[in-house]
């Protein structure tokens, strides 16, 4: 995907909460306070547009942390690139996800 | 809400997924359940049902057999055949669509609330006149949990009156009970052998002489069993309804009482019969204010095209239009009555008006997917532009003839300055399909 690419002001925002926080949907919807409804699908969309992509972590880590095995999302190359593009357009990204947040997370 | 429950939301939501993708997207929402809160877990799974929602509208193609003009419409053929075939096959459906009639109920009334004394001195011809009064019998065979039945003990001509076929004769000490067929499945078991039976129902000695449709009881008082006596076995004081026949125009029929006065008694006459036809066209009216406010999309030609297509494949879309519409309604009108019969009972006509709805809207949104030129469902379905720029540039989604006829842009947001149109592909375009 072209680092041109255009995505909307929510999309943008759940592509900066990947990058900065955990990457796992749950996080997501935390960092941004989106609804489940909004991020899933929107991350379906990023995944399928390549923007980011998706593992499962190994499950011999989520047990000894006593917890289901997540999948988290990463950014790709072209994500990191739309991100880029996207802070640009959209330069109240970054403060909306506090840094001290991104920090902790 | 129990995390059970919870399981089972995200459960039923997964089901509108792939099946291949299925389970790896259940794991996922379980996986995350977990982390939310009690108080959120009811919102989370809704959100959920939208994802699933959205995994099943990207993931799947326009079934390939309504993609071609002709598979769509020997398909409606086919289902609409199935409709009308099984609107005269089953027994309640084919009720409800042609309701037997009283042979001549417009001279039929009845009057409310009178005695059987009151009744033995209405005026005129006695055979003109009939009784029957509401009670509540035990029966032999009550079901579990019930009493008895509703029945209604009515003087022996009360069939004649209604000029119905009279039930076969019995033995003169006994009546004759008539069972209405739910009655007969409910407290009968279905029985066989029921006709000609003996019972005592209320006291009386009976006979079962019948077992009737339900819908032929279309007068005042829910029966499920006609007993009919001689009126002077009825108690003087016993409540109850006449049937009278009368002229059209008698509204009351004044009786001389016991103290020399005159009783005056209210004639109503009996309701038109229900006409399905009546009730057609009530909701195809209904549907035709209802359809254009929930769809944005007109019928409308497409402004931009409208001198590329010639005159022939301006009619054969029409048609196609027509024939479709005309497919569609033996499909809503009786497809709909055939299902919901076999579903609940009192649930028609709502059905009626929701499928007719639905059906029309598909109609409209079929043939404004389709290409106006070979008719074939567009394929293709593709974003173009940016939604945070929806008011300066174009915004929307567009999909192609899979035969390179053009393009169908269908804009995001519809107004004055974008909407959605049709982009025709000449022959020099044909290379690339």
């Amino acid at each position: 995907m072209a680092a041109e690419t255009k995505l909307s002001h929510t999309a943008a925002m759940i592509l900066q909460a990947i990058h900065a926080g955990d990457g796992y949907g749950f996080s997501v919807m935390e960092m941004t306070g989106l609804p489940s409804g909004t991020v899933y699908p929107a991350m379906r969309r990023l995944e399928r547009d390549e923007l980011i992509r998706s593992q499962w972590e190994r499950p011999s880590i989520a047990e000894a942390e006593l917890r289901p095995p997540r999948k988290y999302y990463k950014l790709t190359r072209a994500g990191k690139a739309t991100l880029e593009a996207s802070r640009k357009r959209y330069p109240l990204i970054a403060k909306l996800i506090p840094a001290a947040e991104v920090e902790q997370a | 809400m129990s995390r059970r429950l919870h399981l089972a939301l995200l459960r039923g939501a997964a089901l509108l997924v792939r099946p291949r993708e299925r389970e790896e997207w259940l794991a996922e929402w379980r996986a995350e359940l977990w982390y939310v809160g009690r108080r959120r877990r009811t919102a989370f799974c809704l959100g959920a049902l939208r994802d699933a929602f959205w995994m099943r509208r990207h993931s799947l193609s326009p079934p390939v057999y309504l993609q071609s003009p002709w598979e769509c419409l020997a398909l409606l053929a086919v289902l609409a055949g199935l409709s009308v075939f099984f609107a005269f096959r089953l027994p309640e459906v084919r009720e409800a669509l042609f309701p037997p009639a009283y042979p001549d109920a417009s001279h039929l009334a009845t009057i409310s609330h009178i005695s059987v004394d009151d009744f033995r001195r209405l005026p005129g011809n006695a055979s003109d006149f009939a009784f029957y009064g509401l009670i509540w019998a035990n029966t032999p065979a009550a079901r579990p949990g019930r009493g008895g039945f509703e029945v209604a003990l009515a003087s022996r001509n009360l069939f004649d009156v209604l000029e119905m076929p009279q039930p076969s004769a019995v033995d003169p000490p006994a009546a004759a009970l008539i069972l209405t067929r739910s009655a007969w499945r409910d407290y009968f078991g279905c029985d066989p052998h029921i006709v000609g039976r003996r019972l005592t129902i209320a006291g009386h000695r009976a006979q079962v002489t019948a077992v009737i449709s339900d819908r032929v009881w279309r007068l005042p008082g829910r029966a499920e069993a006609w007993l009919l006596m001689d009126q002077r076995s009825f108690a003087t004081q016993t409540m109850g309804y006449v049937l009278a026949r009368i002229g059209p125009s008698t509204g009351q029929i004044a009786v001389q009482n016991a103290e020399g006065g005159v009783d005056r008694f209210t004639c109503v006459p009996l309701q038109d019969e229900p006409k399905p036809l009546l009730a057609f066209l009530l909701v195809l009216a209904v549907s035709i204010v209802v359809v254009p406010t929930v769809t944005s999309l007109s019928l409308g030609e497409y402004p931009a095209n409208r001198h590329q297509l010639s005159r022939t494949l301006e009619m054969r879309r029409w048609i196609f239009l027509a024939v479709k519409i005309a497919l569609v309604l033996p499909i809503v009108m009786l497809g709909s009555v055939d299902v919901l019969s076999l579903i609940a009972v009192n649930l028609q006509a709502h059905g009626l008006v929701v499928t007719s709805v639905i059906g029309f809207r598909w109609v409209l949104i079929d043939q404004r997917r389709r290409c106006p030129v070979c008719l074939r469902v567009l394929t293709g379905p593709t974003t173009i532009g940016a939604p945070s720029r929806t008011l300066l540039e174009w915004y929307g989604t567009e999909l192609m003839c899979a035969k390179g006829h053009g393009l169908l842009h269908v804009p995001e947001i519809r107004n004055s300055y974008s909407e959605q149109r049709w982009l025709h592909l000449d022959s020099s375009w044909s290379s690339l399909f």
